[in-house]
């Protein structure tokens, strides 16, 4: 009976002790760490003193009168609102998880980051139709007749249209743009793009991709290297490298393969079924626009050179978050769409 | 393409090591199969006799004759060696064969070949350990070679570039040398054969007639070997040794029944409307094509032989009972090979290479080793048919590629010894001149055509030391529109709307019971794949997987395209369609639609103009309620969409017992009114991208003034605009603020700095 008493006694005096001291607090900070203090040392140590009353009547008593103590202290919050006028900011990381938002997209946000990166590097950006002509789409890129990438097997041609493709590839909004403006040029083209594939784990029929492409007078290869660079860094974290593999394009020449370190082995090698030990993943394609490319588009290619890269947007995302299923972007789960935070 | 890492080794110095320096200069390697062969106490035993009906083989094995029971005896035939695996081996152990005591014979399988389900036979003679001819321990590796060096499609390719690393590397000037290869037999011609050709189509083409009589029928041993680690299926002598020379030298070969083809002639022709042909074809992989006019065949009366370059007919091909052939190899027209075979969908081996390119400079060593390795069976002769060889290709050379301005294209430094290393270890022919390099590429090399071609080559080995700052040269800006369309959805994530993605296909089968309340679509790929002619199907059939799963009071939205056909043209157009479940909530009055209060906002809010809602004597559609939908219009009176409940049928049928609202929008029009009535475009020329800061602010803070605080901010933080302000209860006393801005750029140090000048300066301000 004794510690029972005791114990009413002491939540009496450690709700009359709290209020004494919460009126000499004179914000909302100082207030939530006096509570968080009371609630930690005080009302916790309470609770566990109440294994030790034998009667179960007297421990629902005890158990109420701490709730109602640890309520008031909670509650206390109100109070100041009446009771203080003063204006006092306060730092959102303690009340952010609060906040209910519905989702965007990982893909919207992908692009909408890359957008950003590449207009902080000078580049415009440029929009184009999803059903292209295929002037656009191949003949001009150079891409030769025979090229598999023209087979339909590959690409979706419009039924009953000799002339249409659903583009391949958001190049044609470069070619576009090269027949109509003259150089110098910067510009970036996002957007869907569609190849003949069976959906599975690493590909989809539907995608989307970003291309950059920059002509003037002084375009370099080490130019590129380093906006891609530039880009790695700033999609992944700062450690990201990157390496050029020789490959072909046909609207490129030199054609090179982007690789960026594997993010999560960080090229440690050991067991990584990522990078399957390699220290690299390929993430997209680039190089030197291809001299022919330029003539096609009324550009005199002894005066202007230019550089080209594009990066399927979907594979940035699983790189980054670490997804090993495409299907995962587009089931259109929203719990998992809120948890992914580009 | 497969290939043992053994078989590369026989030309070239090789180990795994120089694969990573082979991606590096382009030929990726995909993957490295590791085959383990289990040969100890495995010998060769001869068939003498099969009892097919009691399945017993009589085998030659030790000077001695044992009978083994063997399950596969139909495949077996007297005087074929094969492998035994005696009592103490662990293929023995395993097999654990109750009608066998002094042994089994061996399927590929049981030795440890991919894919080799068959008997194990080879050339060799009875009673030898196989272990002794086996590669017990191999790498198979599977090269990716880019589509513009199909000089690479062969061994002998890949060793080239394998001998290029190691002249460049090591020093090792070890470029491959072709085998020594004794000419064959002079030929004797034979008028036996009519042959006609249509020089049109081709560039060289040799016949040859092969008449055998031997006994032997196996393929060496190491062939079959290297034939099954690249994944070619063994199939006869002949058609085994002409799969392999395409492997090594990657010239495509073709072998007939020459005792098949009629008339005893051959035209080499394209196919004329007026020709008396039969135009089917039926080829060695059983499939009957339908030939067209145009197509390269081969001919034999009125039936056609063969399409050369891409693969023969079923009534020429050889047999085991064949005595008479005749060999053909040739370089034909490739635009027309690969318009034939990528209509009909054919992908052989020969295909792949002939509609790219063939080196005729090892054409003649291809047909040597054939030759001489067919003169290594007894009784057999062979008769040069035909020979036809265009004097464009004897004389087609490689120009040579004057190296100018290198150092600009490439914006580093590179030393003129290193470019000539490099270029010399690729067998380049190399002169300098005037300051220029002068290069001339090998034969080989029908890629490199021009100084960017070269200047590929060189970056392969040579790599920039990188020491270089990026600089922000900030032109643009996002586009009004493309601001608004952010604006849009940023309104709608922060009011709890996901965002979703479907597919750009129109119908999904589960949702064929509505499709009456829906256009049909209009537009088709090449595959009849129906496009999609409105989102707001899509969006309905994603939220019915929401109702099955028993989600409620969700509200979802997606932006994009919907494809049509109107007047014969191609249409496309960008909608943003919204969807709200509300359980339990069957509002009567379109009034109290709550997308009206979302276009409300986005009209009044974020686009600033005025929009008209109109409800009576409007066209509805059939998904929309007839009552409770509205017609959105501005004043010129363009239709801009509909917003209100879906329909109650519709809703019914998918027993879904609240109700659900939407809004259907032209997102192209809307932004369009907004750049006629306001230009919105923000005026700092260095404003280049956003950033977004959330901060919780007492509500007794003067609020208003957080506009005019970030304005001022501009002039202590460079290069700062507001965007916009959304704010949201957190509870009674405080607000979130989420504060966009645009900021110069999006490097992650400087926005984060950025966002903690403005918190302070917002802090002391307010």
């Amino acid at each position: 009976m004794n510690l029972y008493n005791d114990i009413i006694q002491t939540v009496t005096n450690i709700k009359n002790k709290f209020n004494n001291e919460a009126l000499l607090c004179d914000n909302i900070k100082l207030l939530h760490l006096l509570k968080q203090s009371y609630i930690n040392n005080h009302i916790n140590t309470l609770t566990q003193n109440i294994k030790n009353i034998n009667s179960i009547e007297d421990k629902k008593k005890v158990g109420q009168a701490i709730n109602q103590c640890k309520r008031y202290i909670i509650d206390y919050n109100i109070k100041l609102k009446d009771d203080t006028s003063n204006n006092e900011y306060v730092n959102m990381s303690l009340y952010i998880d609060n906040i209910k938002t519905g989702s965007i997209h990982p893909v919207r946000q992908m692009l909408k980051k890359i957008t950003n990166i590449c207009i902080s590097l000078g580049y415009d950006i440029k929009d184009g139709p999803e059903i292209e002509k295929i002037d656009y789409c191949f003949d001009k890129l150079n891409i030769p007749t025979t090229h598999p990438s023209r087979k339909t097997s590959d690409t979706f041609y419009i039924k009953d249209s000799k002339e249409y493709v659903m583009r391949p590839h958001t190049s044609s909004v470069q070619i576009k743009t090269l027949l109509h403006n003259k150089p110098p040029v910067q510009i970036i083209s996002t957007g869907k793009v569609f190849r003949n594939d069976d959906n599975d784990r690493t590909h989809n029929q539907f995608f989307h991709q970003i291309e950059g492409l920059t002509v003037n007078k002084t375009a370099s290869y080490i130019d590129l290297y380093n906006i891609l660079n530039y880009m790695a860094i700033n999609i992944f974290n700062s450690d990201t490298k990157i390496r050029f593999r020789t490959s072909y394009f046909p609207f490129t020449e030199p054609s090179m393969e982007v690789d960026i370190s594997c993010q999560i082995c960080k090229q440690k090698n050991i067991d990584c079924k990522t990078c399957k030990n390699i220290g690299w993943i390929e993430w997209g394609g680039c190089g030197l626009v291809n001299s022919q490319v330029l003539k096609n588009c009324n550009i005199d290619s002894s005066i202007y050179r230019g550089f080209a890269f594009g990066m399927g947007i979907e594979r940035t995302i699983m790189m980054q978050q670490n997804i090993s299923d495409i299907r995962l972007l587009f089931n259109n789960d929203i719990n998992i769409y809120q948890q992914i935070k580009i | 393409m497969k290939i043992n890492s053994s078989w590369l080794s026989e030309y070239v110095k090789f180990d795994i090591s120089l694969l990573d320096k082979l991606t590096n200069i382009g030929i990726e390697i995909d993957n490295i199969s590791n085959i383990k062969i289990e040969a100890n106490d495995i010998v060769t035993g001869e068939v003498k006799s099969c009892d097919y009906n009691n399945k017993q083989v009589k085998v030659y094995l030790n000077n001695d004759y044992i009978n083994l029971y063997y399950n596969k005896i139909n495949e077996l035939d007297n005087n074929d060696i094969v492998a035994i695996a005696l009592p103490n081996s662990s293929i023995f152990k395993k097999k654990n064969d109750k009608h066998n005591t002094y042994g089994i014979i061996c399927t590929g399988e049981d030795i440890g070949l991919p894919n080799y389900k068959h008997t194990f036979k080879c050339d060799l003679k009875p009673n030898l350990l196989l272990k002794q001819y086996l590669y017990l321990d191999e790498n198979i590796i599977n090269f990716l070679t880019p589509y513009n060096r199909p000089d690479l499609l062969s061994v002998y390719g890949i060793t080239r570039e394998i001998s290029s690393i190691n002249y460049y590397y090591n020093n090792l000037n070890q470029l491959i040398k072709y085998p020594t290869i004794d000419t064959h037999k002079n030929i004797p011609h034979s008028n036996k054969f009519d042959i006609n050709i249509d020089k049109h189509c081709i560039s060289l083409l040799k016949l040859y007639n092969i008449q055998d009589n031997s006994t032997s029928k196996c393929t060496p041993l190491d062939i079959q070997l290297k034939l099954i680690y690249s994944g070619i299926k063994l199939h006869s002598y002949y058609v085994d040794i002409i799969n392999y020379i395409t492997l090594l030298y990657g010239i495509p070969m073709h072998i007939y029944d020459a005792d098949n083809i009629n008339n005893k002639s051959i035209t080499f022709q394209q196919l004329y409307s007026q020709s008396n042909i039969n135009n089917k074809f039926h080829g060695l992989n059983d499939t009957e094509y339908i030939i067209e006019n145009d197509d390269f065949v081969a001919i034999s009366g009125d039936k056609i032989i063969s399409l050369p370059g891409i693969i023969g007919s079923k009534d020429t091909s050889i047999s085991s009972k064949t005595t008479n052939y005749i060999l053909e190899c040739g370089i034909f027209d490739n635009l027309k090979l690969f318009k034939t075979g990528t209509r009909l969908n054919i992908n052989s081996n020969a295909f792949i290479r002939s509609s790219k390119y063939i080196d005729y400079h090892i054409f003649n060593s291809a047909i040597k080793h054939l030759i001489q390795l067919l003169y290594q069976k007894d009784d057999i002769s062979i008769y040069q048919l035909y020979e036809y060889i265009d004097n464009h290709l004897l004389n087609n050379k490689n120009t040579p590629i004057v190296l100018s301005n290198i150092q600009d294209v490439l914006g580093f430094t590179i030393n003129n010894s290193a470019i000539n290393e490099v270029l010399k270890a690729l067998s380049y022919k190399v002169e300098f001149n005037n300051s220029n390099f002068i290069v001339t590429p090998p034969v080989w090399r029908k890629d490199a055509i021009n100084k960017y071609d070269v200047i590929e080559d060189i970056i392969k080995f040579v790599s920039p030391t990188l020491n270089y700052n990026i600089s922000y040269n900030t032109k643009y800006i996002l586009s009004p529109k493309k601001q608004l369309l952010d604006k849009i959805l940023d309104h709608l994530y922060y009011n709890q709307y996901h965002e979703i993605m479907t597919s750009p296909w129109h119908l999904d089968d589960k949702l064929f019971l509505y499709d009456k309340y829906f256009d049909n679509a209009t537009l088709y790929t090449h595959e009849n794949k129906p496009l999609r002619s409105q989102l707001l199907h899509k969006l309905l059939s994603q939220l019915i997987k929401y109702i099955k799963l028993g989600k409620q009071n969700i509200k979802i939205f997606e932006e994009g395209k919907i494809y049509n056909k109107e007047h014969n043209k191609i249409v496309e157009t960008n909608k943003l369609s919204i969807l709200i479940m509300c359980d339990n909530n069957k509002h009567s009055l379109p009034i109290t639609i709550p997308t009206m209060d979302l276009i409300h906002y986005i009209y009044n809010n974020i686009l600033c103009t005025p929009i008209l809602i109109q409800q009576n004597g409007i066209t509805i559609p059939k998904y929309a309620h007839p009552q409770q939908t509205c017609l959105l219009h501005n004043k010129d009176n363009n239709i801009l969409g509909y917003i209100g409940s879906l329909n109650p049928d519709l809703i019914e049928q998918i027993k879904y017992k609240g109700n659900i609202y939407f809004a259907e929008i032209d997102i192209d029009k809307i932004l369009d009114i907004e750049d006629q009535t306001k230009n919105k475009t923000p005026t700092i020329s260095s404003i280049t991208s956003t950033l977004d800061i959330t901060i919780i602010i007492n509500k007794s803070k003067d609020t208003l003034k957080i506009p005019s605080i970030i304005e001022e901010s501009n002039t202590n933080i460079q290069n700062v605009k507001l965007i916009s302000i959304y704010k949201k209860n957190i509870n009674d006393y405080a607000l979130t603020y989420r504060v966009s801005l645009y900021t110069m750029c999006e490097d992650k140090t400087y926005t984060q700095q950025l966002e903690r000048e403005i918190i302070n300066h917002l802090k002391t301000m307010l």
